[in-house]
């Protein structure tokens, strides 16, 4: 059983020399060295996990599941399990633990590093660095004169660089712009991976949805996720033109901005996406618009393309390259550009669209898959965990 | 570049602490990405390494692309030529590894001047060069023979003058490698030799990417014979002009 946290110097000492230990010994050639922790090859690899349960729990249906958040959790857990043994943790950092590898979403992955005896560690980000979001936020927050979005933000306590410092691997959800966003010094470490949309959804149809018809959909409607950019962008597309359906959690000033809006907009709150109207809105519209500041990689894009719908979207996004060649891409803050992109798709042919949509789907189902998710973070994990061949000298 | 007399080694191009913290980025990536195993069959000394290619570079490495351009900056001044990375991005920046028993074959570059920055030392692993060797420009089928002759260790032996250098972390060997003939000899034992490759060329010389050649140097797929058995010369690519003002 997991124990609270030990005493701050115990446990940061013990570790320190572990850390220390296991970068000066055992090393051949390129390859990493051999952590004493470890299981020999065709053992079993012992793994601890830790995320947030509202979002994901083993043994239950945690309320938010559905999210991003949730599911890679999920796909996470299941592929360490059938590893060997897999103990579940929460956020909420405890002591005690010792495994052949930690995976840890990166809000508290550091006291789960010094507060334990891992092997060897894995950040989960599935996010742009943190770093570069905050900067970019806070700018973009001074020029429209809006909060920062805290609440979508790491807690003030949360030291990224020591984060990075600390795993031996991290896994970026994301694509090379995400990558990119990351100090040139860290990106060794980064490994990118695609997800997925939650299977549990409805199936895409082949209907056609109607023209002109657009959907925002973000959990929260703000700042980062380019909200200011679409009320721009659709407050002079008239009430008469283009309808747009937004989904999603508005808070002060966002509700009042929203209501002031004069385009054609439809506001539909936060919906759950258990909800069935979740994927039925969405799919009642053919165009999934999100001109976002900053991602990991967008769920609520990957559940419209799974309904149907072709995103409007930015390289921010966090959508692969072959992804996005099949997407209208728009540049955050462009907003004569944006508007131009939403009149040019509101006038495409339902020949056009279907093409799309067609080719899209394509590229996403092959890219957009558990278990290509869970191959490639598992060879990782069987890779630092001296399973499969590590380094290069193999 | 009249005056560059074929090849330079500069010892502490970079500080130790330096070429270790690039070796320690190198590492990691490797470590996680596994980078492919290159092994062609071409004689005594095949080619046997692993290498991070150029464009695996500008995401995860890219630290390695600013020491390139100091290198560049420096290969200029010391040639006298106005030198860039090679165009071909998968080609113009590399990190090569040689695990034990590996080896780089006998070749010409198909670029004007070459720089190995070494970032370890290690038992064997010399970079042998013939300097300024090669007769002719490898285009036409005359050239082609003459490196094939000039390629036979027999000749090697009594018509050329082989140097060679050890891989010293920091130390930095430049060669116009179009010209001098050169390889690696085999990685006796302990760790991985870890190079970086760069690859400067004139101006105004063209891409060419998809070439062949890069699958032969980046992937462990199967290229065609014709370039397989192209034993002396990897390349007959057209010299710059840099290289016939190196002339």
């Amino acid at each position: 059983m997991p124990r609270p946290l030990l005493p701050a110097n115990d446990g940061i000492n013990l570790i320190m020399k572990n850390k220390a230990m296991l970068i000066t010994g055992g090393t051949t050639g390129i390859g990493l060295a051999t952590p004493k922790l470890l299981s020999a090859e065709g053992a079993k690899t012992s793994s601890v996990l830790s995320y947030f349960e509202e979002y994901f729990t083993p043994d239950g249906d945690a309320p938010l599941s559905g999210h991003s958040t949730g599911q890679i959790a999920r796909h996470i857990h299941s592929l360490l399990d059938r590893r060997g043994t897999c103990q579940y943790v929460p956020q909420q950092p405890v002591g005690g633990l010792r495994a052949d590898v930690f995976v840890g979403h990166f809000w508290s992955f550091l006291d789960y590093c010094r507060h334990n005896t891992f092997g060897r560690a894995i950040a989960v980000y599935p996010i742009a660095d943190s770093l570069w979001t905050t900067a970019l936020l806070k700018e973009r927050a001074a020029t429209f004169g809006v909060p920062m979005p805290w609440w979508d933000l790491p807690p003030a306590s949360f030291d990224h660089r020591a984060t990075m410092e600390a795993a031996d691997a991290v896994i970026v959800v994301g694509n090379r712009f995400t990558l990119h966003t990351y100090a040139p010094e860290h990106r060794c470490k980064i490994v990118l991976v695609n997800y997925a949309a939650d299977t549990r959804l409805r199936p895409a149809t082949e209907g056609l949805a109607p023209p002109g018809s657009f959907c925002y959909v973000a959990t929260h409607c703000d700042l980062r996720k380019g909200f200011m950019d679409a009320l721009q962008t659709w407050d002079d597309l008239g009430a008469d033109g283009p309808s747009l359906h937004v989904i999603g959690a508005t808070r002060p000033p966002w509700d009042r901005l929203l209501a002031g809006c004069r385009g054609h907009v439809t506001y539909h709150g936060f919906v759950n996406s258990k909800e069935p109207r979740y994927a039925s809105t969405i799919a009642d519209c053919r165009f999934a618009y999100l001109p976002t500041y900053s991602e990991g990689q967008v769920g609520t894009l990957l559940e419209a393309i799974h309904l149907g719908c072709v995103p409007i979207t930015t390289l921010a996004s966090g959508l692969p390259e072959e992804v996005l060649a099949h997407c209208i891409i728009v540049e955050p803050g462009d907003i004569d550009g944006q508007r131009r992109a939403i009149r040019d798709a509101a006038a495409w042919s339902d020949d056009m669209f279907a093409a799309t949509r067609g080719r899209l789907r394509r590229v996403a189902g092959r890219l957009h898959d558990w278990a290509r998710f869970e191959d490639r973070v598992g060879s990782l994990v069987d890779r630092l965990a001296g399973v499969a061949g590590v380094g290069v000298n193999g | 570049m009249s005056a560059f007399p074929g090849y330079v080694v500069v010892d502490g191009f970079i500080d130790a602490d330096r070429a270790d913290q690039i070796l320690r980025s190198i590492h990691a990536y490797a470590g996680l990405n596994a980078p492919p195993l290159v092994v062609r069959e071409s004689g005594r000394r095949p080619l046997h390494y692993r290498v991070i290619d150029g464009l695996a570079i500008r995401d995860h490495l890219p630290q390695l692309e600013a020491l390139s351009r100091e290198v560049n900056g420096f290969v200029n001044e010391l040639t006298g030529a106005r030198l860039a990375p090679m165009q071909n991005p998968q080609a113009q920046l590399n990190v090569n590894i040689t695990p034990p028993g590996g080896s780089y074959r006998w070749h010409y570059d198909r670029n004007a001047v070459t720089a190995l920055l070494y970032l370890n030392s290690v038992d064997g692993g010399c970079t042998e060069l013939y300097p300024n060797y090669r007769v002719g420009r490898g285009r036409t089928s005359v050239a082609r023979l003459a490196d094939r002759v000039l390629g036979t260790p027999v000749i090697m032996r009594v018509a050329g003058r082989k140097v060679s250098i050890e891989p010293v972390p920091g130390r930095l060997l430049v060669m116009n490698g179009q010209r001098s003939l050169h390889s690696v000899t085999a990685v006796r034992s302990g760790a991985d030799r870890v190079n970086v490759v760069m690859s400067f060329d004139d101006d105004e010389v063209a891409a060419r990417p998809g070439d062949e050649l890069d699958t032969y140097l980046y992937s462990s797929q199967p290229v065609s014979a014709a370039i397989a058995q192209f034993r002396s010369s990897i390349t007959n690519r057209k010299c710059s002009s840099a290289w016939r003002t190196c002339r």
